[in-house]
């Protein structure tokens, strides 16, 4: 019976090995806030639908783990795969590539834009949560009742939700502050000591906003690429969408930068939703193969974002026409750096080839060649 | 004969519980200290307690925590990030500890409201069961200059507040001593309007049994050894020591506050648990 599993199970292993890619932080950060609100019933569904081909066992190895999975113990290669690679790999079937990209975008703006960042903090006195005793933030199971005269939000992670996103109006106005949030509160209804459910105060708020309009990027692009727009233009697109949304705080975005620089984790925070918005730009370029060329491109684009964000905080042209200028030139740079980078890479495979044979060809001149005698 | 005694003890040892708990439900007795006492008169001891010692409150405080109680209190006021359209109810607030450095906070924030009409007392209520503290609290406001805050003498288990008036509500080392905790976590849920937090601090067990081991020694030890030569009452600091001990512990007592109705109760420790902040909203 071992013998006659052995087989396939090798059969998936070597398939499994041979899409090993290296460890990135952000893709476990991503799978372990996605695959935790997978609905079941989907991951079935995508279950049943990979095993009928069963070209794709080894796709049905990653969800059956993947589903299975509760917690941070899920490995990045399924990560990645589930992301990217299975989408590209399932040609034969792209409904399931679709469900799945839609389960897992799904699953990643509900536990990323709803919770916390880093739900529980531990600083130096421990802080413990009482409802549920781990890492989690859904301190609502049991509480389905919701207040007469307030809009009924399932658990505490939306109520958080709804006052940030209400405290961002009054930004421009009460600035990164504590006020704005508890204005942002009082507005919704509550008291404005709800306040306090945002840990981080203003800091937090700025990194809310930042994550509101990655998301907002990400259905934009959704929406071009339905439209059909060409992925060699999504960089370009996406970055201008990023920028323009940002139009309305452009004159506090400086005070929020400064509010980050209190607290070292903060600016991981900021680094990492830089890298997110990387990351969603990347995948609708269609840059998805785990491999080096996923690191170039996601750092490229971080890059260039960063840098036109600079500029346009500075600009001063009308219609912001320096800054479009300055974003073209940018991705247009990356783009080419980009084909380089697969240019150097198919030169580098042939390079061992090449220098074998400049070998031989310099043993034949010198006729110590005894094998092609 | 051994058999015979060990089998009565059996007996006794079985039935003491179930004796006791037909004790208590008929004479309705709780805890006051590690003595056994009867509802009401849990309530009119605690009153003497304070009685007793609130003209040297604050030196005790000091003696007895070496003025980590000031830190405590300090963190305690941050945690609860005063804004200033707030309405605070300090409830066991007497001496008013936890509202004057509320005030300050709000001050420290908004310079220009010290010679103001919103000063920031006015948004402040002090509530106390005993009187003699409220009065020694009305002293120090007084030199402090805030005058807008309200004294209010009332049992909290009772508020004499209508519901949904209060934005904040904190307890700081006063819930241990109301008869029915329960109750006051209640009253607290429903004097707060909606998207309000309650707030508590309070002793609490030391989870780490060595440290756990000193910090008995110096309670039962010293504690009221140096409230008798300080004040030259050595129960009152003995039913202190021992009430800490009778409270539930971080974990019980926030379950105790879910059971109210608040959401995303967490509690955190300070100073390796001695002391605890609880934190509730009404949502």
């Amino acid at each position: 019976m071992l013998c006659g599993l052995s087989a396939p199970l090798s059969a998936l292993t070597r398939s499994y090995q041979s899409q090993w890619v290296t460890f990135t932080p952000l893709t476990q950060f991503m799978a372990h806030h996605t695959c935790s609100h997978i609905a079941t019933c989907n991951a079935q569904s995508f279950m049943h639908n990979v095993a009928t081909n069963p070209s794709h066992c080894h796709a049905v190895c990653m969800v059956q783990q993947h589903s299975n999975c509760t917690g941070p113990k899920l490995k990045t290669p399924h990560s990645l795969y589930m992301r990217g690679y299975t989408i590209n790999h399932l040609n034969n079937n792209t409904t399931t590539s679709r469900i799945v990209d839609q389960i897992i975008r799904q699953g990643f703006n509900e536990r990323y834009l709803s919770t916390t960042a880093g739900a529980v903090h531990n600083d130096s006195h421990s802080n413990h949560n009482i409802s549920n005793g781990a890492n989690s933030d859904s301190s609502s199971s049991s509480d389905t009742d919701d207040m007469s005269g307030q809009e009924s939000y399932g658990s505490v992670s939306d109520v958080r939700a709804a006052v940030l996103d209400a405290a961002l109006q009054h930004v421009p106005l009460l600035g990164w502050t504590e006020a704005a949030i508890a204005k942002g509160a009082e507005e919704l209804g509550y008291s404005c000591a709800a306040h306090s459910l945002v840990e981080g105060g203003g800091a937090e708020l700025f990194l809310w906003l930042q994550r509101r309009l990655n998301q907002q990027v990400e259905e934009h692009l959704e929406e071009f690429t339905l439209q059909g727009g060409e992925k060699r233009d999504v960089m370009l697109e996406a970055l201008k969408q990023r920028l323009l949304l940002l139009m309305p705080y452009r004159a506090v975005y400086a005070q929020g930068l400064g509010t980050l620089a209190t607290s070292p984790s903060l600016l991981g925070e900021s680094i990492s939703i830089t890298a997110s918005l990387a990351d969603i730009v990347c995948h609708y370029s269609g840059s998805n193969q785990p491999d080096t060329s996923w690191y170039v491109d996601r750092a490229s684009v971080a890059a260039v974002y960063k840098l036109t964000e600079l500029c346009y905080l500075q600009d001063q042209s009308a219609d912001c026409q320096e800054t479009l200028q300055f974003l073209q030139r940018r991705v247009q740079e990356a783009q080419q750096a980009w084909g380089a980078c697969d240019r150097l890479q198919a030169a580098a495979a042939g390079a061992g080839s090449t220098a074998h044979g400049l070998f031989l060809t310099g043993l034949n001149l010198l006729g110590l060649n005894s094998r092609s005698r | 004969m051994s058999r015979f005694g060990l089998v009565s003890k059996d007996i006794l040892i079985s039935t003491r519980p179930s004796i006791r708990a037909l004790y208590q439900s008929r004479h309705k007795t709780t805890h006051f200290g590690y003595q056994d006492v009867s509802e009401e008169e849990k309530s009119e001891k605690v009153r003497e307690v304070f009685a007793s010692v609130a003209a040297k409150y604050d030196l005790m405080n000091d003696l007895m925590s070496g003025g980590v109680h000031r830190l405590w209190k300090d963190y305690f006021v941050k945690q609860v990030a005063p804004v200033p359209q707030a309405k605070l109810l300090d409830v066991a607030g007497g001496t008013g500890d936890i509202s004057f450095r509320y005030i300050q906070r709000l001050l420290y924030q908004q310079p220009q409201h010290k010679e103001s009409e919103s000063h920031p007392s006015k948004q402040v209520t002090i509530c106390d069961l005993s009187e003699s503290m409220l009065a020694e609290g009305r002293k120090r406001a007084k030199k402090l200059g805030y005058t807008g805050i309200s004294w209010v003498c009332g049992d909290a288990e009772q508020l004499p507040f209508p519901e949904h008036c209060f934005d904040c509500y904190t307890i700081a080392y006063g819930i241990r001593n109301v008869v029915h905790v329960q109750k006051a976590l209640n009253e607290a849920y429903r004097v707060l309007e909606p998207g309000g937090r309650f707030m508590c601090l309070e002793f609490s067990q030391v989870p780490n049994p060595v440290l756990r081991w000193f910090y008995d020694q110096y309670s039962f030890n010293v504690i009221p050894p140096v409230g008798h030569v300080v004040t030259g009452d050595w129960h009152s600091y003995q039913y202190l020591v021992e009430s800490i001990r009778k409270f539930p512990d971080q974990k019980t007592f926030a379950l105790m506050i879910e059971d109210a109705g608040f959401r995303r109760v967490r509690y955190e420790d300070l100073t390796f648990g001695i002391t605890a902040i609880h934190s509730g909203y009404k949502l």
